[in-house]
């Protein structure tokens, strides 16, 4: 079996203790489920029979930028994309490599409602609003910074899904909007990052 | 086929033919004598400051008797065999220059001539050089030819100038010693009974008429053209008019003529390896309506290589929007592949373009430069009527906000206290969130605990947000700005950008239908607008409760948000009813004061 890494290893935990759901978990109860499970990788330098908090805390903020976790008040929830991906790690995924998932599917629909999308296919292009961006990336002006990196990857992810899934005349569309809306709003992406 | 060329045979009645397609009005036919003024000096090498052109008007009651046009070159009579006798010589005024590519005005050698031919009972041009006279003219049969007994006649200099009429024009000193020298001699271009124009019946229409047409005005602009009138000897210079900016347009819009434009399907190309440069359009605005006495300053000039070659009132490029505003514009286009000997699309009288692929397809890319201009300005005037209209919003906007401090100061304290971190709206916080409330707020201070939100920059907020107007207030963030910050229609009725939320800033958008709706049915003095505002700011504390619950919880259910907005409305409610009441309910703006 390949070998997984510490983030996947914490994925697969957070996965394991909401029952593939995305409800919230308490960062104390991650930190020692995810020692009982890999104490190797947990484990507290020296004291090999504690847990070491701060090797969970680095890894769930990096999977927060992506994405995959969502956080408030000490309590963190995978997101859609996480779900997703933890179920790969776990093998409970759909086998079928060439359909959307259910997730890459929702994200592709909403972008197809947006008004940009709308915009963008009347030729109306000059007319998309910083809102607009917003609601192509399913956030609004006050996502937090992670958030909203996360969203901007989880979207890119869904339009490389459908290029790879897919291949029609959507796929194309959607790769020139994604990349028209990032081009043109470079700025308020940038700030964030 | 191997033939015995013989030269064409053209029967005079095509003069009759082509003369009716001029339709001459005096001021086009006048631009037409100029410009033939103008390449006589041009052929001799004068420069603008020492040539001097003269219209003369003279006038028997009101009936106009006479028009004449005078300047100080003169012609041999070589000149008039080769050049003015000859119709449809497209080198005629270049005939006799010193200089071998001299760029001259005249076209096609036919203007001035048919407007002679055309206009007038009987017209000559007397002229003077080398001490010689010759008068050549057109009878009242159409006919041309010499004066008896003037054909290259000896005459001395006064003699001339009596038999011309303009031995008593006050001429400045180098025009009268060139005379004397003989460097140079004088054409007087006489018309006499000229036909009836209507618009140019009486002197000052006409003279109206010829100061605003595009041929003459350029030239009125650069070269000393005097006008008199009858026997008067003082000479009145003519002035071109002055045209003061549109306010907030000052500068000309000038854009590149692009190297193809798309018409008709077909790309059609403004380059070519003798024409490189594809031109430039220059579009001006003029601070008063081009209408009435004005209209033909509203007008898009071609220019060629030297002067005018075709010129479009605005509304003959197409339909245009914003019509209200286009007659504010006018302009001037120079695009020098108009001009290509291959394709040319420069006509015989300079009025319009050829009709062409190219000069189509240039006249709907000038129009829709126009209509852009035009845009630009209509949206100027509606962002100023709309802070004209919303000039008592900041005083109503200013006492919202007064009272939502002092609201949410309260409220906040009893909803918020321990439940998590404080601040307005605080952001992204370390591992398990921040501080807790402290319950001390303050009211719309700097006090307190600031929360970061929107990125990671540490920057200072106001306690609770601050609410501006769009289309009333500038942006704050914006040092330089000197107009009020505008919302687009479709932004949300609540907007903000990225930076307003890092510095606490919503703007209520006065761009939204509804609101415009309101302003224009009801103005923004009545309770209507006022409520209006009002709901805003209770939209703005319920998006501040809702940001704020959410830092306690990473999954909010529909039933924790719906409770939120129900408390927090209920209190927005309630404490308005307490204080609100004049504000809300009071017909004028100084009751609610």
């Amino acid at each position: 079996m390949k070998p997984i890494s510490k983030p996947q290893k914490i994925l697969s935990v957070m996965f394991d203790l909401s029952k593939g759901q995305s409800k919230p978990l308490l960062y104390e109860d991650i930190v020692v489920s995810a020692f009982q499970r890999y104490p190797e990788d947990f484990q507290l330098r020296g004291y090999p029979q504690y847990p070491d908090s701060s090797d969970i805390h680095k890894p769930l903020y990096s999977m927060k930028q992506d994405g995959l976790v969502r956080s408030a008040n000490k309590s963190f929830l995978l997101t859609p994309r996480g779900l997703d991906i933890a179920r790969n790690l776990i093998g409970t995924a759909d086998a079928q490599r060439d359909r959307l998932t259910k997730q890459e599917e929702k994200e592709v629909n909403r972008i197809v409602q947006s008004q940009a999308f709308r915009l963008f296919q009347e030729g109306q292009a000059a007319r998309i609003l910083d809102t607009d961006l917003y609601e192509y990336f399913g956030v609004s002006v006050r996502t937090p910074k992670s958030e909203f990196l996360g969203r901007v990857i989880t979207v890119e992810q869904a339009i490389v899904a459908h290029r790879v899934k897919r291949k029609d005349e959507l796929s194309d569309v959607l790769s020139k909007l994604h990349q028209w809306l990032v081009s043109r709003f470079e700025e308020e992406i940038q700030t964030r990052k | 086929m191997s033939i015995k060329v013989q030269p064409f045979v053209i029967d005079v009645a095509v003069l009759d033919l082509i003369g009716k397609e001029f339709r001459f009005d005096h001021a086009k036919g006048l631009a037409e004598w100029l410009k033939n003024s103008s390449d006589a000096y041009l052929r001799e090498q004068i420069p603008d400051s020492e040539q001097l052109v003269v219209v003369r008007f003279c006038e028997s009651g009101n009936t106009l008797t006479r028009i004449e046009c005078i300047d100080f070159v003169g012609m041999r009579k070589n000149q008039i065999d080769d050049a003015f006798k000859r119709f449809f010589d497209p080198e005629a005024a270049k005939k006799g220059a010193k200089q071998a590519h001299v760029k001259v005005l005249g076209g096609h050698g036919n203007g001035g001539k048919f407007y002679m031919r055309q206009m007038f009972k009987s017209s000559r041009a007397v002229t003077y050089r080398d001490g010689k006279m010759n008068i050549f003219g057109f009878n009242a049969k159409k006919q041309y030819g010499f004066e008896e007994e003037f054909e290259d006649r000896k005459v001395p200099l006064a003699e001339a100038l009596v038999e011309a009429g303009i031995n008593k024009l006050s001429l400045p000193p180098e025009i009268v010693r060139r005379l004397k020298t003989g460097e140079t001699g004088f054409t007087a271009v006489v018309g006499e009974k000229p036909d009836k124009v209507k618009g140019t019946s009486n002197l000052k229409g006409l003279v109206d008429k010829l100061i605003f047409h595009p041929q003459a005005r350029r030239l009125i602009d650069r070269k000393p053209i005097f006008v008199v009138f009858n026997e008067e000897a003082t000479l009145t210079r003519l002035t071109a008019p002055k045209l003061e900016a549109k306010e907030g347009f000052e500068t000309p819009i000038v854009v590149e003529v692009p190297a193809e434009l798309l018409h008709g399907g077909e790309k059609i190309v403004f380059t070519n390896k003798n024409f490189p440069w594809p031109g430039r359009l220059a579009l001006k605005t003029s601070k008063e309506p081009l209408r009435a006495h004005l209209a033909s300053l509203n007008t898009v000039d071609f220019i060629g290589e030297v002067g005018v070659i075709g010129s479009y009132r605005v509304h003959e490029l197409g339909a245009t929007r914003f019509s209200g505003q286009v007659e504010f514009i006018y302009g001037e286009c120079e695009c020098p592949v108009l001009e290509d000997p291959d394709h040319d699309c420069v006509r015989n009288d300079r009025q319009k373009l050829l009709e062409a692929d190219r000069s189509t397809a240039l006249l709907e890319w000038v129009r829709e430069q126009v209509e852009a201009l035009a845009e630009r300005m209509e949206t100027k005037n509606q962002q100023e009527r709309k802070t004209q209209d919303l000039k008592n919003t900041s005083v109503l906007n200013e006492m919202l906000n007064r009272w939502k401090d002092r609201f949410m100061s309260q409220v906040w304290t009893e909803i918020f206290a321990g439940q998590g971190p404080a601040g307005g709206s605080g952001g992204e916080q370390g591992t398990g969130g921040g501080e807790r409330g402290d319950g001390q707020n303050t009211g719309g201070t700097l006090k307190g605990n600031e929360g970061q939100e929107g990125g990671s920059e540490k920057t200072r907020k106001p306690r609770f947000p601050q609410v501006l107007v769009s289309g009333q207030d500038n942006d704050p963030l914006d040092p330089l700005s000197t107009i009020p910050f505008t919302c687009d229609p479709r932004h949300p009725a609540i907007y903000q950008r990225t930076k307003d939320v890092v510095a606490g800033i919503y703007w209520i958008n006065t761009s939204r239908p509804l609101a415009e709706k309101i302003i224009d049915t009801y103005t923004a003095e009545s309770p209507r607008w006022r409520e209006y505002l009002f709901q805003r700011y209770v939209e703005i504390i319920a998006r501040e409760a809702i940001y704020q619950l959410g830092k306690t919880s990473a999954t909010l259910s529909p039933d924790d948000v719906v409770r939120q907005l129900d408390d927090v409305t209920t209190r927005i409610h309630d404490q308005a009813a307490k204080d609100l009441t004049s504000f809300l309910f009071a017909e004028s703006l100084q009751s609610a004061k």
